[in-house]
C-alpha cells in the first residue's frame, strides 16, 4: 500500500482529494444550511458549456469551466431574484442551456473529445500538476473571502429579511456566495466530475450537521469527512479498478446513510430510557 | 410629544392589486400602537413600508425625519413567523449578535461594543443564561424573546412586531406583554395582530387596517370603523370583541 505513494499520480490524486474536501467542506456547509442545492447543481451542470468551449478553443477545459460556472452563478442568482420566473424554473432552464452549449461547442471542435467522460464523472487518478495548482489557488480565494464575509454569509443564510433590515446588502452578498459555489465546482470537476459535484458538496456537510450546532464546527467536520471519503474512495477504486468519482460518491452516501441510522438509533434509545 | 413616523396618503400596489391606499398615520415617541385587521388586510405590508422594504407607489413616508431605509438603524423589527430554519446550526448568542450587522461593518468581526449591546439585550429579555443554547432547544416563547433581543441590540427608538404572539403559548403571553410594556417606556412600539382581545388589553392606541387605515390616535375605534374594515360586524361581535375598544375612558 505505502509504495503506491511513490507514484506522482497517486500523490496528485491524494492532494486533489484533500483540496476538494476543503472547498466543499466550507462552501458545502453554506449550500446545505441555506438550501442552495438545486442552484448549485445548476451552476455545476451549466459549467459543461465551458468544458465544451475549452475543447473548441484548444485551452484547458477546466479554465473554460471556471468562466462558465462564474457566469452562470451570476446569471442564475440574478434571474432567480430579479425576474418573475420562479427559482426552480430558471435554474432548470439555465442548467440545460449551459449543457446544450457544451454539446454544440464539442461538436464544432475539430477531432473528438478524448477524456470528455472524466470531466463529466471525474477521474482523480489523472489530475495533472497544473490543475493541482489551480485548485490550490481557488481554495485560497474561497478561504479568504469566507473569512472576510463570514458574518454576512452566515446572516443571509440564517435570515435574509432580517439581514436586509439590519443593513446587509443581501443581493450582492448572495451573488458573491454563489460565485464561491462556482469556484468550488471548478475545484471538484477533476475529482468527481460535473454531474457528481453536487453530491460531494452536500454529503459531508449533511453528515456533519447531525452532530453539531455550530456552523464553524460543521465546516471543519465536513472537511475531515470529505478527506476521509475521497481517500477511501480513491483507494477502493484503485483496488477494484472501478471509476474513482463514482466510488467516492458511493462511499460518502453509505457513510451518510449509516450516520443517519446511527443518530436515529441513539435518539430512540434516549427516549426509551 | 414628538412624532417619529409620518405617513401621508400612502398607496401600495402589487401589480394590479392594491394592498394599501390612502394611509395617513402619525406615531409619537411613546406610543404603543396595536394594528388589527383581517388577514390580507395589508398589516405586514404596512410594516414593510415602514422598514423601506417595500416602496409605496404613491405618498410620503418619513421616519425619524428621514427616509425609511436611512432610519432602519433606529428601528427594531421582529418578523411574522420564523423566517429561519430551526435546525440551522447557530446558538442564541450568534442570533442576537446578528442585530449588530449594520454597526459592525464589512470585513470585520463584531466589536466589544457590539458584544456588550448583545449582552444588554439578552439581559433585557431575561435570556442571558440561555445564550449558549442552540435555537432548536428553545420554546416558541423563548425564541420570540431572542428575536426581540436581536431587534433591541441597536437600541432602537421604534420596535415593529408582526404577529408576535403566533408562536407563543397562551400561558407565556401575559409575561410577554409585560415585557413589551416595560420596553415601551423607552421606545415606541407598533404591534400588528389579529388577536383583538390581547391588543385591546395592553396597547394604548388601536388602529384597524383593511387596505385603508381606521385610526383616531386613541384606543377607540367606532363600530363603524370595524364594520368597514372587517365587512362583517355581526360575526365580529359574536366573537366577543371587548367593549373597551368601542368605548373607553380616553387615554
Amino acid at each position: 500500500m505505502l509504495e503506491l505513494l511513490q507514484y506522482q499520480f497517486i500523490q496528485n490524486a491524494l492532494a486533489a482529494g484533500l483540496l476538494a474536501s476543503i472547498a466543499c467542506g466550507i462552501i458545502g456547509s453554506y449550500v446545505v444550511v441555506k438550501r442552495m442545492v438545486s442552484i448549485s447543481g445548476g451552476i455545476s451542470h451549466a459549467s459543461f458549456g465551458g468544458i465544451g468551449l475549452g475543447y473548441l478553443l484548444g485551452i484547458n477545459p477546466v479554465t473554460g469551466a471556471l468562466f462558465f460556472s462564474l457566469g452562470s452563478a451570476v446569471l442564475m442568482g440574478t434571474v432567480t431574484r430579479k425576474t418573475r420566473l420562479s427559482e426552480d424554473t430558471s435554474i432548470g432552464i439555465l442548467w440545460a442551456l449551459g449543457m446544450s452549449l457544451g454539446v454544440i461547442f464539442i461538436g464544432l471542435a475539430p477531432g473528438y473529445a478524448p477524456d470528455l467522460f472524466s470531466y463529466l464523472f471525474g477521474n482523480i487518478l489523472t489530475v495533472p500538476g497544473s490543475d493541482i495548482i489551480m485548485m490550490l489557488v481557488l481554495n485560497g480565494i474561497i478561504l479568504m473571502v469566507v473569512i472576510l464575509f463570514f458574518k454576512e454569509f452566515s446572516a443571509i443564510s440564517f435570515d435574509e429579511e432580517f439581514s436586509r433590515v439590519a443593513g446587509v446588502a443581501v443581493f450582492p452578498v448572495y451573488l458573491l456566495l454563489l460565485c464561491l459555489v462556482a469556484l468550488t465546482v471548478v475545484v471538484l470537476i477533476r475529482v468527481v466530475g460535473i454531474v457528481l459535484v453536487i453530491a460531494l458538496i452536500t454529503i459531508p456537510p449533511a453528515t456533519a450537521k447531525q452532530f453539531t450546532h455550530s456552523l464553524k464546527k460543521m465546516m471543519v467536520a465536513s472537511i475531515i469527512l470529505g478527506a476521509i471519503y475521497t481517500t477511501l474512495g480513491l483507494w477502493l477504486s484503485y483496488l477494484f479498478d472501478i471509476a474513482s468519482g463514482a466510488t467516492i460518491i458511493l462511499v460518502s452516501s453509505l457513510a451518510l446513510f449509516a450516520s443517519i441510522g446511527w443518530v436515529s438509533l441513539v435518539k430512540k434509545r434516549r427516549i426509551s430510557v | 410629544m414628538e412624532s417619529i413616523i409620518k405617513l401621508e396618503n400612502v398607496r401600495v400596489n402589487y401589480g394590479e392589486v392594491t394592498a394599501l391606499e390612502e394611509i395617513n398615520l402619525t406615531v409619537y415617541e411613546n406610543d404603543f400602537l396595536g394594528i388589527i385587521g383581517p388577514n390580507g388586510g395589508g398589516k405586514s405590508t404596512l410594516l414593510k413600508v415602514l422598514l423601506g422594504l417595500i416602496k409605496p407607489s404613491k405618498g410620503k413616508v418619513r421616519l425619524f425625519d428621514t427616509t425609511p431605509a436611512r432610519a432602519r438603524k433606529k428601528v427594531g423589527y421582529v418578523a411574522q413567523y420564523r423566517n429561519f430554519d430551526p435546525g440551522f446550526p447557530i446558538n442564541v448568542w450568534d442570533v442576537v449578535l446578528m442585530g449588530r450587522l449594520g454597526h459592525a461593518g464589512l470585513l470585520r468581526g463584531y466589536s466589544s461594543e457590539d458584544k456588550q449591546a448583545a449582552l444588554d439585550a439578552l439581559k433585557t429579555v431575561d435570556m442571558l443564561d440561555l445564550k449558549k443554547r442552540h435555537i432548536s432547544q428553545l420554546s416558541g416563547g423563548q425564541q420570540q424573546r431572542i428575536l426581540i433581543a436581536r431587534a433591541l441590540t441597536t437600541k432602537p427608538g421604534l420596535l415593529l412586531l408582526d404577529e408576535p404572539m403566533s408562536n407563543v403559548d397562551s400561558v407565556m403571553q401575559k409575561e410577554f406583554y409585560e415585557l413589551l410594556k416595560e420596553l415601551n417606556k423607552h421606545m415606541a412600539i407598533i404591534m400588528v395582530s389579529h388577536d383583538i382581545t390581547a391588543v385591546s388589553l395592553y396597547v394604548n392606541k388601536v388602529a384597524c387596517l383593511n387596505k385603508k387605515l381606521h385610526y383616531h390616535g386613541s384606543r377607540q375605534l367606532s363600530a363603524k370603523d370595524l364594520e368597514t374594515a372587517y365587512q362583517c360586524p355581526v360575526e365580529l361581535i359574536a366573537h366577543g370583541v371587548p367593549h373597551r375598544i368601542f368605548k373607553d375612558h380616553a387615554p
